[in-house]
């Protein structure tokens, strides 16, 4: 099927459809959505909804952002998305860039966003307690990752 | 809105169709009030205000692709690594 959305005209197909049963904060009645990555807005993905074609939100892997990023999936959420295997899980954090200024870049690690692969199943898991923030600097976590990894390197 | 009058350690029953959620007044301290909630596993419970601020976050993230700027240059070093 193809679908018109802020990012464009896409190709989708049934498979590519991820449903949050609950919508996501800010967005309730939603419930369709599709991540779609495109080529010239690499290493930002984009979620988008199917049913408002007014509504997508940047996204990154936080890995990328935050090279030791870790994420601790409770038994609540284990169950409401019925995972089964961990393997099969994808995450993702959404972006801020305020006033169009990338440099300005903001990564939400606190509350990210959790599909199962196995049957697309998805929703933004905001924890209680978090040691992340809703807003991380772009700028700030790619140094400090870049510091990490090095200092990795340099140990193997 | 319905308005419960509840003292400490009674509690209020929220039945849905499936099950039976539980929330009990723990403890009253001035103007905070500890609730104790039971709840069957696969339900999730917010504060309302952190609810809020990640409701507001993402509607601020909201955003077209033509928006987005320059990004060459700002990932670079992790770009190669990939």
């Amino acid at each position: 099927m193809t679908i018109q959305t802020n990012v464009g005209e896409i190709q989708l197909e049934e498979k590519d459809i991820v449903i949050f049963k609950q919508g996501i904060p800010g967005f309730e009645l939603l419930r369709k959505f599709a991540i779609i990555a495109l080529e010239d807005t690499k290493p930002i993905q984009w979620l988008v909804s199917l049913e408002d074609k007014e509504v997508s939100l940047p996204v990154i892997d936080p890995w990328l952002v935050r090279y030791d990023f870790h994420l601790d999936i409770p038994k609540n959420i284990v169950n409401y998305l019925n995972i089964t295997n961990q393997d099969k899980l994808f995450i993702l954090s959404v972006v801020r860039i305020p006033g169009s200024k990338p440099e300005e870049m903001t990564v939400n690690l606190a509350a990210p966003i959790v599909i199962n692969l196995d049957n697309n199943q998805a929703l933004q898991y905001i924890p209680e307690k978090s040691e992340y923030k809703l807003r991380h600097f772009l700028k700030e976590e790619l140094e400090r990752s870049k510091k990490l990894s090095q200092k990795k390197d340099g140990d193997d | 809105m319905l308005i419960l009058n509840r003292k400490s350690e009674e509690e209020i029953y929220i039945e849905t169709p499936e099950d039976r959620i539980t929330l009990k007044v723990i403890g009253i301290d001035g103007k905070a009030v500890k609730i104790g909630i039971d709840a069957p596993k696969e339900i999730t419970i917010y504060r309302e205000e952190l609810y809020r601020q990640v409701n507001m976050e993402n509607r601020e993230s909201v955003m077209k692709k033509e928006a987005l700027g320059e990004l060459s240059g700002l990932f670079g070093d992790l770009d190669d690594k990939k």
